[in-house]
């Protein structure tokens, strides 16, 4: 019997061990804090190119333009209210716009695409269940691994449960706009649903054993290859080289 | 002797009565029982009582006397490990942990520390034995309704429990998922097992074809019924309802779910679309409302192409009853839910509550007006979500499974509405696996296989 029906869709990527993408995650992440504007832009170029290869590039982008939006408009709006800016091209009352205060907002937003595209990539590159087998094998309490990997999985669950209601409301007549109903109506289904599926979850828990005693074990195969202690230790390197030539002292 | 029971009740916190009447009863080792009665009767409470579920997670208090494998109830510690348990809320128990159908299904093994050979053993048996081992490699959030009950079912069945609890395990399953689990049930049964489920249909418990089953019914005086007032009715005057030419359809890196589709709805006509479990029913349904796009082919509702106007405007002519009708529900009220599509469409006040009224006596929920949408037993929900659709008024229903875990006046209710629907100049599309209850309901019978349509035989609703 074929083993794949354990296991999920492969990539390069994802064939990689869940704590050896973490490390990498881990040491771009502190890359993306230290760096100077340029190489964060590389960066990210690096993290859109992965997710592409990985096969969810129209996905990722989606997602990360759903959360570095407000994040935009929240640094316009500090920038342009900046005292200390100069140089405007145009300014009204204690705001403005130039280029000292777009160069401030976008590295920090760019940084931001960084971290969220990074976290946002480990989650669509490692197989839930892997993760959950990696935290079991270190001794993770059962419960608390559960909790770990479902967090994991919460953002595409929500992201699911978004569209599924979105349809619901769109076959009822509503329009989804800037109008408080269609938010209205998306909203208050998602967050009672959401209040009772977490008492069903708690059910499928107790139903599923989670909280019987002795440790457990895993289906899914998880092992430690070459390719892993090569991508670790190239992370390792990165960060001391990051380290010497970046922080002061 | 692995349960039983003596003047059982249970009552839940802030409910002065208890839900259901007092049972007596026992369950046998190697025997199949089944539980029936009218939906609100405390069959789920029963079933929740012997699991531990309550008063473990569903705070209340048990009265009378019973026992579970050797345990006195209440079981305040949750479910012995020697049970297993499919809820009602099924969809909620998938645990959002595992990437594959098969890695789900082992899920109950891992925390009993099974080794991955034995669990990898057991796992493919219950794949092959419900017929899913096609799907073993899908991940569970994207099966169909059917499918995932199957699914669940092999979780609560894999760690090889001494009683197996059941509720409403033939949700959303076609008649060849019926089969694969009855005989499913009949082997665990013979290998010493017992099993007790619950049917909202008395004619039901049959169908799963594992032999006859011990009966347990629990009894409650029917509500009474409430009556259609010729106060409701489909607008428009067009013959053709809903026509698609040459449809096709694949979701993106999916299989092809809808080849050359070629259907025309008149008014006046109740069609009802079965076929087998992830055929592609509920993308039929999602394509002429306009939720998906074809990759190819034509459809037009009422006469005008749909592909030019957004989903929320084709809502006015096509009203849908999905498979999950809480995503909908979001009112204070079951009267304001009701009201809500003919507000939404520019009734005044008055009009929308004369028409949500007469959607709720048709559906049974009048007495229910007052009450939050979300405080109704789910087969009250399910009849809210049509409610809603009959008072919008649109000339073409569709209703995705209309009748899962309905009882048989529930049943009675939806056939009502959907007749008298169709005789006033509306149309009906009614996607289901009940055959017996399609061909009682419906004028003409569609199959779905493998993305295709065809004829499926006679039915004979127009006179029913």
């Amino acid at each position: 019997m074929s083993e794949a029906r354990f296991n999920a869709r492969r990539s390069p990527v994802g064939n990689l061990h869940p704590i050896s993408k973490l490390v990498v995650v881990l040491v771009a992440s502190l890359c993306a804090l230290v760096l100077a504007p340029r190489p964060n832009g590389g960066l990210l170029a690096a993290v859109l190119l992965t997710a592409i290869l990985h096969g969810n590039g129209r996905r990722f982008v989606q997602g990360l333009v759903a959360v570095a939006t407000p994040f935009a408009v929240s640094l316009l709006l500090i920038a342009a209210a900046d005292p200390d800016s100069t140089g405007d091209w145009w300014s009204v009352g204690p705001l403005g716009l130039g280029p000292d205060r777009l160069a401030w907002a976008s590295e920090l937003l760019v940084r931001v695409m960084v971290l969220v595209g990074l976290l946002q990539l480990y989650i669509i590159t490692t197989p839930l269940d892997e993760l959950h087998a990696c935290l079991v094998r270190v001794g993770v309490p059962k419960p608390l691994a559960y909790a770990l990997v479902a967090a994991a999985g919460f953002v595409p669950h929500l992201r699911r449960r978004v569209l599924d209601i979105r349809d619901a409301q769109t076959s009822r007549g509503v329009r989804f706009g800037w109008g408080s109903l269609g938010a209205l109506s998306l909203v208050g289904p998602l967050l009672l649903s959401t209040l009772e599926e977490a008492a069903d979850r708690e059910t499928a828990l107790l139903t599923r054993g989670f909280g019987l005693p002795g440790r457990a074990t895993t289906l899914a195969d998880v092992t430690w290859g070459r390719g892993d202690t090569a991508v670790a230790a190239l992370a390792v390197l990165v960060l001391i080289v990051v380290f010497l030539t970046h922080v002061p002292g | 002797m692995i349960a039983e029971a003596c003047d059982l009740t249970f009552t839940y916190r802030g409910s002065k009565r208890p839900a259901g009447l007092p049972v007596s009863f026992e369950i046998e080792a190697g025997r199949i029982h089944a539980v029936t009665g009218p939906n609100g009767g405390g069959k789920t409470t029963l079933l929740r009582v012997l699991s531990g579920l309550a008063p473990h997670v569903f705070s209340g208090r048990v009265g009378g006397y019973g026992e579970v494998v050797g345990s006195r109830l209440p079981l305040r510690a949750g479910p012995p490990p020697e049970v297993g348990v499919l809820t009602d809320a099924a969809a909620a128990q998938v645990t959002g942990v595992r990437s594959t159908v098969a890695g789900e299904i082992g899920v109950p093994l891992e925390n009993r520390g099974w080794p991955p050979g034995r669990i990898r053993q057991r796992v493919n048996d219950l794949l092959a034995s419900l017929d899913l081992g096609a799907l073993a490699a899908r991940p569970p959030m994207m099966l169909s309704g059917g499918e995932l009950q199957r699914v669940l079912v092999a979780c609560a069945l894999a760690h090889e429990p001494r009683l197996l609890i059941l509720d409403d395990p033939m949700l959303y399953v076609d008649p060849a998922g019926l089969r694969h689990l009855g005989r499913l049930l009949a082997r665990e049964a013979r290998r010493g097992r017992a099993v007790l489920f619950t049917a909202s249909c008395a004619e039901e418990v049959g169908v799963l074809g594992a032999g006859e089953p011990t009966r347990l019914s629990l009894l409650r005086a029917p509500a009474e019924s409430d009556g259609w007032e010729d106060d409701l009715a489909p607008a428009g005057t067009e013959t053709v309802l809903l026509a698609m030419h040459d449809v096709s359809f694949a979701y993106s890196r999916g299989p092809v779910v809808a080849h050359g589709l070629n259907l025309v709805l008149r008014r006046g006509e109740v069609v009802g679309l079965v076929g087998r479990n992830g055929s592609g029913k509920t993308t039929l349904a999602r394509l002429a409302l306009g939720l998906l796009e074809p990759d190819s082919g034509r459809v037009e509702v009422r006469g005008r192409a749909r592909r030019d106007r957004p989903a929320s405007d084709v809502a006015a002519d096509i009203g849908v009853v999905f498979q999950n009708p809480q995503d909908q529900l979001f009112k204070r009220s079951v009267l304001s839910e009701a009201a809500f599509g003919p507000t939404l469409r520019g009734a005044s006040r008055e009009e929308a509550g004369r028409r949500a009224r007469a959607a709720l006596r048709a559906t049974g929920l009048l007495r229910h007006r007052a009450t939050n949408p979300r405080d109704l037993i789910p087969s009250e929900r399910r009849l809210l979500s049509l409610a809603s659709m009959l008072a919008a008024e649109p000339p073409l229903l569709i209703l995705d499974e209309p009748t899962a875990g309905l009882d048989s006046r529930q049943r009675a209710l939806v056939r009502r509405a959907m007749r008298l629907w169709a005789g006033r100049g509306g149309g009906v599309l009614a996607v289901t696996h009940d055959l017996a209850w399609a061909a009682r309901s419906c004028d003409s019978m569609l199959r779905m296989e493998n993305g295709r349509l065809g004829p499926a035989g006679p039915a004979a609703g127009a006179g029913a």
